[in-house]
Parts: structure tokens; sequence; C-alpha cells
């Protein structure tokens, strides 16, 4: 999920992504300031929870989503998006679905408001 | 009915009226059945390491240069690379009529043109390995377990009498108007009978050998032989 530069945004100190995953939890080392971030989902799951520690706090984020294989060809293999993305829970004071597919054309998919 | 009306003025009545015994039941009853093959399917099978299948083709001419046509066939698929595969297993048929024309030709050659509707249920199942950061080597799966899918095919081709019971046969076959279903998880992309799916236009061709079983006898109009 990639978050891109909205015209009105905050930047961000995030310091950790914590991804938890079918079988592990994930730690993201950002430690930078940011205004956008992106963020794996699992595609063995069809939900991923995220704790995300930014400026000393710890918020957390929830999202779901259906997941598709297709074939690229015989050479490429197959691939797998996600679709029908959704915000399950989130402690952040608001968070916008933008584009509910996750392709690499998508720029934003969600929008946060602190 | 077949009527024939002639004129005769000599004779005392204006018009004398002969009739022969083809009846409607006769004319939507078909002469003969021709049973085929498909050549093409049955050499890719031999030649290839991705595709087996094989198909039966079957016309009757139902009534005058209208023939009912049923396809059945197998399809089976498996592509590989380098860390996973894609497999598709199914039956399939299409239904449709063709319209000949050369209808008056004495050994039933044919140059036609078609229209199939086509059905297929099967399974597909994908197996891969997922690597992308921050996962890396996860064994993927994705399959579909009872997905069905429509179609529509333009046809055209030939039917070549070459000895006795026996005619060869081309058909080209313009596939379109593909819709699936049952495909949530992966997106078939072969499908048996229609092909690859990414291509909603997707054109076909069979080589196959016919034989004719014959059914009725085909009642030719009366020859009146009349002196000139």
């Amino acid at each position: 999920m990639d978050l891109d530069t909205p015209s009105l945004t905050h930047s961000l100190l995030v310091d950790t992504i914590y991804v938890f995953s079918k079988d592990q939890e994930i730690k993201l080392s950002a430690d930078t300031i940011l205004t956008a971030f992106a963020i794996p989902v699992d595609p063995r799951l069809t939900e991923t929870k995220f704790v995300i520690r930014h400026n000393g706090l710890y918020d957390t984020l929830v999202l779901g989503y259906t997941n598709q294989t297709i074939v690229l060809s015989p050479d490429c293999g197959s691939a797998i998006f996600q679709k029908n993305l959704e915000v399950k829970y989130s402690t952040f004071d608001s968070v916008r679905v933008v584009t509910n597919q996750l392709l690499t054309s998508a720029k934003v998919n969600i929008e946060i408001r602190l | 009915m077949f009527i024939a009306l002639l004129s005769l003025p000599s004779s005392g009545q204006d018009r004398i009226i002969f009739s022969d015994s083809i009846s409607k039941k006769d004319k939507l009853f078909p002469t003969g059945i021709r049973v085929g093959t498909d050549l093409l399917s049955i050499g890719k099978s031999y030649y290839t390491d991705y595709f087996k299948g094989w198909e039966i083709n079957v016309d009757a001419d139902v009534y005058r240069r209208y023939y009912a046509t049923l396809d059945y066939g197998s399809w089976t698929t498996n592509y590989k690379w380098d860390n996973g595969f894609y497999a598709s297993d199914g039956r399939y048929f299409r239904v449709g009529v063709d319209v000949n024309f050369l209808l008056r030709d004495p050994d039933r050659n044919m140059f036609f043109i078609g229209f199939r509707r086509g059905h297929t249920s099967y399974t597909d199942r994908t197996d891969y390995i997922f690597n992308e950061p921050p996962f890396s080597n996860l064994a993927m799966h994705a399959e579909n377990v009872s997905p069905k899918a429509n179609w529509n095919e333009l046809t055209s081709g030939l039917r070549i009498k070459v000895w006795k019971f026996i005619w060869i046969g081309a058909t080209g076959r313009i596939k379109f108007g593909y819709k699936g279903k049952g495909q949530d998880d992966l997106v078939s992309y072969d499908v048996p009978g229609y092909g690859r799916t990414f291509k909603n236009g997707w054109f076909g061709l069979n080589y196959q050998v016919f034989f004719r079983i014959p059914i009725r006898e085909e009642k030719k109009p009366l020859s009146l032989g009349l002196p000139e």
C-alpha cells in the first residue's frame, strides 16, 4: 500500500511499522519524517494488522482485502493483487480509502488524518 | 410437400397436380449424421507438453441447407515456469447451426457459415513462489473449484468427400462474448474450449475427418419425362 502526498499534508515522524503477518511479526524501521509511506499486506491472509509508531505514539490499523491471482503469461508466471480494500479497525483520527485496489498504478490507497 | 404444377393445354384439364411422397416430417429428419474428430487437437496433444485434448464433432442436415452441429471435447493444460505452474482441466461443448452454401452438391460437400454457443465446466489452479519484500519464498496456491464459462463463435469452413463415407473438413472459428463465472480467487488463464481469456476475440481452427452414417434415402423430386 502506498501513501502519496495529498494537497494538504503534514509531515510525520514515523519511527517503526510493525506488520503482523500470518506467521511472523515484521518490523520495518523508518525513523524518518514522511508524508507518505508504503506498508505490505500479507497475500496469504484477507486482513493484515499494522502498528505504526510515530512521534512517540502507537496507532493501530487493520486492513481487510480480497486476494485474486492472475497468470500474466507462462514466461512471467502468476501474480497476486488485492482488491476490495477496507479499513477494519483504526485508532487514527480519520482513515479514508481512496483507491480500493492495490495496484502499482494506484498512488494513494489510504489517506490518514491525525 | 413437393408439388409440381404443370399446364397441359391439349388435355381436357387445365392442370394436373403431381406430388411425391416427401413429407414435412422427412424434410425435418436428417438424411445422415456425420461424426468426426479434430486432428489438430490430437496432433497438439502429441507434439506439445502443455496441452492434452480431443474433440468430437457431429453434424446433421436437419432442414435443407441447415445443419445442426454439436462439438464435445476435453481440454487439459499445464503451463510450467521457473517457480510455478498453471493447470486447467475440463470438458466443453458447442451447439449451433451451419448454413451450407453448396446445397445441390451431389457429394454433400459443404462450404458453410455458422454460429455456435460454447459452454464449459472445469477446474483450474496455480502454485507459485511469492517473493516480494518483506515476504520471501511464500508457497502460494490459488484455485477455482467449479468455474464455468460461456462464449459465442462465428464459424466458417469446408467439408469435402474423399471416399464413400469419409469426409475431411476444416473449421475456422472466431470466439467472442466470453463470460466466466466462479473465478473469485484465480482469474482463469486458459479455459477449456475457449483458450486464453485475456483475449476477448480469439481465433480457433479445426482440421477434421468425418464418417457419415446414412439414416434415410433422400427422395428426389419426380422427373415427369413428358414428350416435347
